[in-house]
This record gives C-alpha cells, sequence and structure tokens, in this order.
C-alpha cells in the first residue's frame, strides 16, 4: 500500500467519530486503524478494492475496511459492491467463531442475520448511530455481541435449536490424549477430572472432547455452567443467578442431568483409555 | 425493537468489552448494577460461557453469503434513491397510473380487491402502517410496475389534497388511517373485508 504523496491542498482528513460510550468517553479508534485509514484515503477511491484483494500488500484491519464502506456509499456499485463483499466475508469468520454447537442450517441463519444488521447499521445511517461509529472502534466485539443475542434468542425459541453436530468435528481428532485413570470412576469424577487437569492444552482439549459427546445441549449447558463456570445449583438470594433458576428445574433434577452427561462422557472418554 | 432493547443492546456492547470471560462473578456483578436485566443478562451469559467452551462444529459459505449482501445492499441502496427521488419529485399512485391511461375506476375494476376509497387514501399517503403485501402486488400486477416502486409512491408524507381551501388560520393536519380502518370505512364487500383483515393479521404475525 503505498500510495503517492497527494499535494497537501488535497489532503484528506480521517473523519472524527462523534459518539460517546454510557460511561461518557469519546469512542476512539486504535491507532493502527487512524494510521491505515489516513494512508489508505489518500488514494482515490477507485483504488481502494485493490487493497483487499488477494495481491494486497498490507491486510486492510477490519475497522478501516468499515470506515472506507462508509465512503465508498457515495461510490460506483463496483466499489461499493467489493467494500461489501469484502467486510461480509469478515464478519461471517468473526460471528462463526460464535455460533459453536448449532447445526448448519441455524448457523447460516444467523450469520445472516448478523450480517444483515451490521451491514444496515453502517449504510443506512444518516446521521451515523452509535453502533455504525463503534464498528470503527472494534467490528469483532460487535460482531460477538450480535452473534451471542442471536443464539440467545435462538436458544430461547419454544422449539429450541435443534441436535447438537459438535461431535462430527471430533471424529477427526488425533491430538487428544486421555491419560487420567479416574476418568474410570464415579460420575463426578469425570467433571471433576477436566477441571483438575493441570496441563491448560490437554484439560481442554479432553473437556472439549467430553463435552461433544453429551447428547442434549441443556444437558451441556448445565455442566458447563456448573463445573467450569462455577455457578451454584440453587441460591437463597434471588439476585444471584443460580442453576434451578436459570433452567427452571429442581435440583434433584439437574442431578439426574448431571449423572446423564456424565454417563455419557464417561462412555465417550473414558472408552478410550 | 423498543427502547428497552436498544438499552440493552447497548449494555451488551459495554460488557463484551470489558468482560474477557463470562465469568460467574462478572455476571454478578452485572445485574447488581442492572437489576431490570437480570433474566436477559443470565441467559446471554450462559450462552456465552457455551459458545467458549465448544469446538467449531459447521462451516459458513462466507462467499455465498458475501454474495447475497452485495446485492441485498446494492438493492436497499436503490430503493432507498428511489423513494427519495418519488417523494421529491411528487409522484403520486394516481399519477403513474395516468401514465398507463388508468383512472382510479380503472385501477379498482382492475384489482378487484381495493375500492375507490381506499385507492384515493394511498393516493394521498393517508394509510399509515402495516399495508398488506398483498396490495402492492395487486397494484404491482396492473401497473406493470415493481411492487417497491409501488410501495414508494403509496407511502411518505401524506400529501393534501390539491383541490381543497383552508380558511382556518393555523395550518391543517392532514388525516391518516390505519389500513386495517381504510377497509371497514370501504364500501368492500364482508367477504373482501374479511379478506383484508387476515391479510393484516398474517402480516402483522410475520413482522413480530
Amino acid at each position: 500500500m503505498t500510495p503517492s504523496q497527494p499535494p497537501s491542498s488535497q489532503y484528506r482528513k480521517v473523519r472524527k467519530l462523534t459518539h460517546r460510550t454510557k460511561s461518557g468517553e469519546p469512542y476512539v479508534r486504535r491507532g493502527d486503524v487512524d494510521a491505515q485509514i489516513a494512508k489508505v484515503i489518500q488514494l482515490p477511491a477507485s483504488k481502494w478494492p485493490d487493497l483487499i484483494g488477494e495481491k494486497a500488500s498490507e491486510r486492510l484491519l477490519d475497522e478501516a475496511l468499515v470506515y472506507l464502506l462508509r465512503e465508498s456509499l457515495k461510490e460506483t456499485p463496483v466499489i461499493l459492491g467489493a467494500m461489501v463483499d469484502c467486510l461480509s466475508r469478515r464478519i461471517s469468520r468473526h460471528a462463526s467463531r460464535w455460533t459453536r454447537g448449532l447445526d448448519q442450517d441455524d448457523v447460516d441463519t444467523i450469520v445472516e442475520t448478523v450480517n444483515g444488521k451490521v451491514l444496515d447499521a453502517i449504510t443506512f445511517n444518516d446521521p451515523p448511530s452509535p453502533t455504525c461509529e463503534f464498528l470503527e472502534v472494534s467490528l469483532s466485539h460487535h460482531v460477538k455481541n450480535k452473534t451471542l443475542s442471536e443464539v440467545d434468542k435462538l436458544k430461547r425459541r419454544p422449539q429450541g435449536h435443534r441436535e447438537c453436530p459438535v461431535q462430527a468435528c471430533f471424529e477427526e481428532e488425533t491430538t487428544i490424549v486421555p491419560t487420567v485413570e479416574s476418568l474410570a470412576d464415579d460420575a463426578p469424577g469425570v467433571l471433576e477430572t477436566l477441571v483438575d487437569q493441570e496441563d491448560e492444552q490437554e484439560r481442554r482439549a479432553l473437556a472439549l472432547k467430553a463435552l461433544s459427546k453429551i447428547t442434549d445441549p441443556r444437558h451441556r449447558e448445565a455442566v458447563i455452567l456448573r463445573f467450569i463456570r462455577d455457578w451454584p445449583i440453587t441460591s437463597q438470594d434471588e439476585r444471584k443467578p443460580s442453576l434451578t433458576r436459570h433452567f427452571g428445574v429442581s435440583a434433584r433434577q439437574l442431578q439426574n442431568w448431571f449423572n446423564n452427561a456424565c454417563d455419557e462422557m464417561r462412555a465417550a472418554v473414558g472408552a478410550q483409555l | 425493537m423498543t427502547t428497552r432493547n436498544i438499552l440493552f443492546e447497548d449494555l451488551l456492547e459495554t460488557i463484551v468489552i470489558e468482560e474477557s470471560e463470562p465469568s460467574y462473578e462478572a455476571l454478578t456483578r452485572w445485574i447488581e448494577r442492572f437489576p431490570e436485566h437480570q433474566e436477559a443478562l443470565t441467559s446471554f451469559f450462559a450462552t456465552w460461557a457455551v459458545q467458549e467452551e465448544l469446538p467449531e462444529s459447521v462451516k459458513v459459505d462466507e462467499y455465498r453469503i458475501a454474495n447475497l449482501m452485495v446485492s441485498r445492499t446494492l438493492d436497499q441502496l436503490y430503493q432507498r434513491a428511489a423513494k427519495k427521488k418519488a417523494h421529491a419529485s411528487g409522484i403520486t399512485l394516481l399519477s403513474a397510473a395516468a401514465q398507463f391511461d388508468m383512472t382510479v375506476v380503472d385501477l379498482s375494476n382492475r384489482t378487484k380487491l381495493l375500492d375507490e376509497s381506499i385507492l384515493m387514501k394511498l393516493n394521498l399517503r393517508r394509510i399509515i402502517g402495516n399495508i398488506p403485501q398483498r396490495c402492492f402486488e395487486l397494484l404491482s400486477n396492473v401497473m406493470v410496475l415493481a411492487t417497491h416502486e409501488i410501495q414508494t409512491l403509496v407511502t411518505g408524507p401524506p400529501i393534501a389534497n390539491s383541490g381543497s381551501r383552508h380558511k382556518s388560520r393555523t395550518k391543517p393536519t392532514l388525516t391518516t388511517e390505519s389500513f386495517s380502518d381504510a377497509v371497514k370505512a370501504s364500501s368492500l364487500s364482508p367477504e373482501l373485508k374479511e379478506y383484508w383483515y387476515k391479510e393484516i393479521e398474517d402480516r402483522t404475525k410475520s413482522s413480530e
């Protein structure tokens, strides 16, 4: 990316952000984003699509791309289309990180929805909304937030999400080294082993493999919240979340879920020992 | 989207930036600050926690989605520009129909499901809110215009009747009504009215 030096009279300045955070701090782009934008906007807009192609010498940062897309709204459909195409692929990559455990149809629907919402925030705001400007501060955080919200909505739908296919990706997994004898012990032993593993990488691999074998998504969620995130099963304090309140089931029912989950995990992971 | 939703979405934006992981301690801290969002926050943190622990399971066809987004964005921008143009030029439904040598009576006869009173109200953009897609499709078929072009003609700021005279010193307010009320006040048969009520209901359900 080597823009020829324009005459000083034609030097284009980077547009400032106008909105503030909830705590009153002004939105500020990262320094590297600002520097890249300042360099790129000196080029004519017709050259921008070259900066996002595979032959581009330097990767355009996500937030700089959002800036250029906003600027491209006044340009030809070719330039605008190239910018939307590139940004959409980046959004899809960020979003797919937060749609795990869902089936292909749900993932596609959520990624499309998030893409639409983000692009709408950029292209249909005059004057720009806080969201529109925030995308120039951190695209990945906004996409993460939007995607998790969509997954959460899906989870709360009456039919919930469909059978989770996470097992499939482990069929080809060969790097897991299960060396823990206690996996053959009683049910809680499986979970404690996962939590107590000293080798972080090994613990994670083992936990992922075991969790992927739980067939009911609600059981899997309960196991994660209880044994990885330390949620209490019950709580007298109504302001403190608990598993019984979150799932709307009794402590006894939860224990059954854990037992079922542990059986499935032990059957899958323990069998390999 | 309600104000409550917007505020909660703002809140999530802040949480996702400030919290590196969905810990229970972080959740209780946010609930203390925003007790009115307790349930939604709990659900959000639970979803986040699950997502942190699972492996990537399916691949997204990012090229297909990108193609879809490009055409969607360009189409929306085109429609937006067309809408602005139509509003600026003052073209109305009946003036567009006149270009096809059709009067309001012709439109009513050809669509069969819309009477003159509804068409006059659509012409002056006096019907606001949810207008059934079927209405645009009927007019689109008769006038050989795209449905979004019809939509552009009949939506926007209400237009004053060109022949009316106002003696009041204050500026007259242009009355508007819902499609449902326009159907109720029309001369359509009870069966046709019932048909439109069903269309409105379906549209409301699908937009929820």
